[in-house]
This record gives structure tokens, sequence and C-alpha cells, in this order.
């Protein structure tokens, strides 16, 4: 690079008032990516499904409509599974770093798939992730345990073997290609033209 | 069909996990029993059973401690395997004798069992909790009868192959498989299912070798491969025998089920999963 070119973007980059119009921009770029980013997930089949509760229908075609997911994964009944999802997509935040090189280094911190799969436990065993059996695939225990517990308190709702057997899961993407398709997008951002 | 990718993972993973457990937490107990006659049809030839009161007996040498038994005691003196055809059935816990040798013989001794029984399956972790009833490993009960084979036995750990997928990794066709494996463990104490739990969750970023089918130790009635392995199976030799490609685990997560609905499913048993990420390299298409 030109010794002038240079010399003239260490100049802007000391000069506030550039810089606030640099971040400024950076701000409503990602900002705008964050959204859509939400927006993708709480549009998403099986966030749509999940946020439906217990009476939902099974819009992600994960259990053949013979029941619905927050059944299937067997969801205490005012438990809402996305919202921790939904807020470590909020919490999102950017870095900005100016470079020796007269060049700016954006880097998007959002959650990777990992960090979601630690925070969203099967009800019925904390180690697992109900986030990851959606892409990898989920057993019907979780429904057969619900259907157990609620019996054991209610005296009703006990799932046949019969209909936790019928109720075979079939999985999809999720929170990995979110993650993954957003990740690009944000790394995109580093092209940004000021 | 010969043996694929697949097959030769599970064949690889279950020895490993044996081997993984006896060693780092010593799961085995040994015993000296009496060995009880029955006829088992399965077998064919006449042959002549004794069975033991426990199942999945201890074959691996390389464990420090375990007994792997050479022969047993009958009428009071030893007598080593090969005599009349003798042979053990390390997974179904007896010994094997050709036709015309007497179902009288007054026969013991000395094994080690696995703690924890291991079976690969094809069921879902549903079926194996919530349908298939199984009977305990004569573990904590009288000693006074065989335990009758094939039938899974718990305490036990099923593992099944959840899935595989490919992507490209390299140039030239390599690829990254990453393989997922899920063990449901009954356990009958929340001793022994914490202390299995614990060991696994520990086994992240370990390797193993591809161990191929053909490589398996057991035998078609259930005895040690004595071709292959002339001075007894060690899983250490095995796997560094066949080194040249290696499983690396990248995830082994441990969970149980909650503890109130534990108790509603099935007070006596504890139960827990680990579901393991392995990944290798590979030239699928070639």
């Amino acid at each position: 690079m030109d010794n002038d070119v240079l010399a003239i973007l260490k100049f802007l980059q000391s000069d506030r008032s550039f810089m606030a119009e640099v971040e400024s921009k950076f701000e409503n770029e990602f900002k705008r990516i964050k959204s859509e980013m939400i927006y993708d997930f709480v549009t998403h089949a099986v966030t749509m499904e999940l946020d439906g509760g217990n009476s939902a229908a099974n819009i992600s075609g994960t259990l053949g409509g013979i029941t619905n997911l927050y059944s299937f994964i067997g969801f205490n009944d005012g438990e809402n599974p996305t919202r921790a999802i939904r807020e470590m997509l909020e919490a999102s935040t950017f870095n900005l770093r100016t470079l020796s090189n007269g060049d700016f280094e954006f880097t998007a911190n959002i959650p990777t798939a990992k960090d979601i799969f630690n925070k969203t436990p099967m009800p019925w065993a904390e180690g697992r992730s109900w986030a990851q059996g959606i892409e990898l695939g989920i057993s019907g225990l979780g429904y057969y345990l619900k259907g157990l517990n609620s019996k054991s308190r209610s005296g009703s709702g006990i799932q046949s073997q019969d209909q936790v057997r019928q109720a075979r899961f079939k999985n999809i993407s999720y929170i990995s290609e979110l993650i993954n398709i957003y990740n690009k997008k944000f790394k995109q951002l580093q092209k940004i033209s000021l | 069909m010969k043996p694929t990718f697949s097959h030769n993972l599970m064949n690889s993973f279950i020895l490993w996990f044996d081997n993984f457990l006896l060693k780092k937490a010593d799961a085995y107990k040994t015993y000296t029993t009496n060995f009880y006659n029955y006829t088992d049809d399965r077998l064919g030839g006449g042959k002549v059973v004794y069975g033991s009161p426990f199942k999945q007996w201890v074959y691996d040498k390389g464990i420090t401690g375990a007994t792997v038994p050479s022969g047993v005691y009958i009428n009071n003196a030893f007598v080593p395997t090969g005599t009349s055809g003798m042979l053990f059935d390390y997974d179904n816990g007896r010994v094997i004798f050709n036709s015309g040798v007497s179902t009288n013989l007054n026969i013991s001794g000395t094994y080690s069992v696995k703690e924890l029984n291991t079976y690969i399956t094809n069921d879902p972790e549903d079926r194996i909790i919530i349908e298939n009833k199984y009977e305990p490993n004569n573990r904590f009960t009288v000693l006074s009868n065989y335990i009758p084979p094939y039938k899974p036995v718990t305490p036990a750990v099923f593992c099944s192959m959840e899935g595989i997928t490919n992507d490209p990794f390299a140039y030239g066709g390599e690829d990254q498989t990453t393989s997922r494996i899920k063990a449901v463990l009954l356990c009958d104490s929340l001793y022994q299912l914490d202390g299995a739990l614990s060991v696994f969750s520990d086994s992240l970023y370990t390797v193993f070798s591809q161990i191929p089918m053909t490589s398996h130790p057991i035998a078609e009635f259930g005895s040690v491969k004595t071709g292959l392995f002339p001075t007894g199976y060690s899983f250490d030799v095995l796997d560094t025998s066949y080194n040249s490609q290696r499983f690396f685990i990248t995830e082994a997560r441990s969970s149980k089920i909650r503890d109130n609905l534990q108790k509603e499913l099935n007070p006596t048993t504890y139960i827990g999963f680990v579901d393991f990420e392995i990944k290798t390299f590979r030239y699928p298409r070639i």
C-alpha cells in the first residue's frame, strides 16, 4: 500500500467523527443481520411448533402428525423451551478493531451451535440437548415419560407403548444450519464498503 | 455382504468400550462358582454344556487383576481348555464340551465377570428402556444355578449406531466421517451408573483403531479365536496392530434420567446415556 494512502487511513482512524460514522455503519449492518437471524429462528417451523405448546400442530413434519414436538420431547406445561435460544441470539454483539495497515477487523460474537446445545437440556435428562436432538434424532422416551409423569400426578395421560412407537421422529436441520448461515453473513460484513 | 465401514466401526467401538470401562474403572468382579449342566439345542453336535451363574466373562488378558480362566476344576482336578474339546463361551458364561462327556460332572471354576455387560442393538432407546424387561445377571442372588444363554441381562450397556455423515475434508476425495453412537446404560445402583458415566465422559479426545470384523476376538461358540490370538486376546495389542486408521472421540456427552422420572419408570434400574461423536478421515469413494 502506498505510504500516503496508509497515512490518510491512519489519520482517519484517529478522527473521532469518522470512527463514529464507521462504527455506526457497522452497527446498523450488524443489527440488520442480527434481526434477520432472530426472525429466521422464531419463524422456523420447529420454533413455531414449540412455541405453540402442548396443543400445537406438528407443522415441522418431524412426527408425521402423530403428536407435536412439545409433547414428544416431554416439556412440562408452561415451559418455554425456545426462550433460552432467543435470549442467546439477542445477546449477540460485535467488536470493531482498527488495524495498523488502516483496515478494520469486524468480529460478530454470536453463540455457537454447541453453546446453544449446552443451554437446551432435555426436560428428562439434563446432559442431553433437545435442540441437538431436533437435528440428530430424538427417541420417544420423553413422550412416554411425560405420560408417566402426568399419570402419577393426575391419574391420566400415560402414553401407550403403541403411541410412542407410532410417533417416530424425523430429524431436520435447525440450530447448526442457522448459525452456519449467519456466521457466513456476519463474515461478509468484513467486506463492507465505507 | 462384506463388512463395511459401519460394521468395522461398531466392532472397534464395542471392543474399545469394554476395554476402557474394565481398565479405567476396574469394572469386573471375580468369582469362584460351580457350573451346572443344561441342554442347548442351538449348539447341535451333541455338545455338552455347563453354565455358570454369570454372563459375559472378561476375556481380555490386558486387564490387570482380572481372571481369564484357562481351565476348570472337574471333580477337584484342574482340567485345561482343549480337553475333550472344552472351550469357554465367555458371552454366555459357560463351558462347552464335545459330545460324549458326562452330564453329571462336578465342575467349578474361577473367572471375572463384567460389572456392565455390553450389547450392540438396533433398538431405539425407548424400546430398550420401556419394552424390554431384562433379567438381572445373577450378581446379587443365590449362585446355585446357571444363567440361561443368549438373552441380554442387566446391568448392561446397549450401544447403537445412530448415523454417519461424510464431509469433504481434503483434495483427492478425503472426507471427514462423523459417526454418532448412543449408549444406554441400565445399572443396578446409582454408584455404578455415576461411575460409568464419569468414565465415559472422560473418554473425550480418546483415540482407538479401526479393527476389522475379521479380527473380532470371539469365535463361533463364544470362545476366543485361538488361531488369531494363540496367547490370548488383549485389546491393547490388537489396537496397536491396527493403528493405521484411527477413530477420534470428539464428543462424549453423558446424562441420566431425572430422579423423579427414574423412580416412576423403574425404581430398581438406574438409567443413563452417553452420546458419542466419533471422527475419522477416509476415502469413502475409493
